[in-house]
């Protein structure tokens, strides 16, 4: 049976979750308990994943998505009005599970990055000219991998350095970069940009 | 940091010469920025992207605009790379009149460059530099030092 990608599945079981939790009066189900055979959002998740013949990829991760996020950091809301923590739950596993989306779009990407990336550090290593830099061939091949590629891009910012700005300017469509500054400074509003975005930890 | 190999490898004249690396590779500043003797930023036309470009001055890598940024820095044109008692030199290297590359000279007479995101080095003369992608010294400029008036070659 043929799959589908990381990608389409994403948006399927955002459709379908969506729709799901518009359903008025069903039952406050325990997210955590979400392994259950009698956990109504297992039965949906199970029905979904057979309808959508789910990627390898995405079978891999489904159970973390649904629950596996809501774990720790939420379970000290149990207490707590049981309709908003479920608004509450939802919310987070829209967060968490776009990440996770983003994520696997990005591995999928590593390979063919991590060789351009090389490529290019090697061969301008020794160059001063930033024009020089960015016209070069690998940079703009990983520019063209566009938004997917955004979490490599700033791992490789972060562990290895580089003048990735351009690069990530038009990549994200955004520039953190606050006006005078130089390599540290841009270096530093781009991390702090991925951290809160989520693609680095 | 790159390997003896690498250095030689792109830059074949300085191979038997005397040559030193003299620092750790860091991407802060560039060849530009080193000439100016600016360790903390990274000098490219191409100011907003972490870059910095003196203001006042067109965002153009033609050799002209920096020889113009230069003279503002006390620098006027002269002819060559050879050691004059009493002045500073700085070469700028180029291809087709693009920048590609600054160099300036010691108080030993001596050429000092900061080869991209790699290591500063020293390298006895201005044209040990040349090659495919710095192109070559093309420009000098000069300015006095009255501190190096001492000096003897």
């Amino acid at each position: 049976m043929a799959t589908t990608s990381a990608e389409d599945c994403g948006k399927r079981y955002f459709r379908w979750r969506q729709k799901a939790y518009r359903k008025e009066g069903e039952p406050h189900y325990d997210w955590d308990s979400s392994s259950s055979p009698k956990s109504p959002i297992r039965s949906g998740r199970d029905a979904w994943s057979r309808r959508t013949r789910l990627c390898p990829e995405l079978q891999d991760n489904i159970h973390e998505i649904v629950g596996g996020f809501l774990g720790a950091g939420y379970n000290t809301h149990v207490a707590a009005n049981c309709e908003s923590l479920h608004y509450m739950r939802a919310s987070v596993a829209d967060v968490h599970g776009q990440k996770l989306f983003a994520r696997l779009r990005a591995e999928k990407l590593r390979a063919e990055f991590t060789a351009l990336a090389t490529q290019w550090r090697n061969e301008t290593k020794f160059l001063s000219s930033s024009d020089d830099k960015i016209l070069h061939s690998a940079y703009q091949s990983i520019i063209a991998m566009g938004a997917a590629a955004v979490p490599l891009v700033l791992e490789e910012l972060e562990s290895r350095r580089g003048h990735w700005f351009w690069a990530l300017r038009f990549m994200t469509k955004s520039d953190p970069v606050p006006e005078g500054a130089n390599i540290e400074q841009a270096r530093e509003a781009w991390l702090k940009w991925g951290r809160d975005k989520g693609y680095l930890k | 940091m790159a390997s003896i190999e690498e250095v030689e490898s792109l830059f074949p004249a300085l191979v038997g010469t005397s040559y030193s690396e003299e620092s750790d590779p860091t991407d802060t500043y560039n060849c530009i920025a080193f000439a100016f003797e600016d360790y903390s930023n990274w000098w490219w036309p191409r100011p907003g992207y972490g870059i910095y470009w003196p203001l006042g001055f067109p965002l153009s890598d033609s050799v002209d605009v920096l020889i113009d940024i230069f003279k503002a820095y006390g620098y006027s044109e002269c002819d060559d790379s050879e050691v004059e008692r009493g002045f500073e030199k700085v070469a700028i290297y180029s291809i087709s009149l693009r920048i590609k590359h600054a160099a300036r000279q010691l108080r030993s007479g001596r050429w000092a460059s900061k080869l991209g995101e790699e290591q500063d080095i020293e390298h006895e003369k201005a044209e040990h530099l040349h090659n495919s992608s710095y192109g070559s010294a093309t420009h000098f400029l000069k300015r006095h030092r009255a501190d190096w008036e001492d000096v003897t070659t």
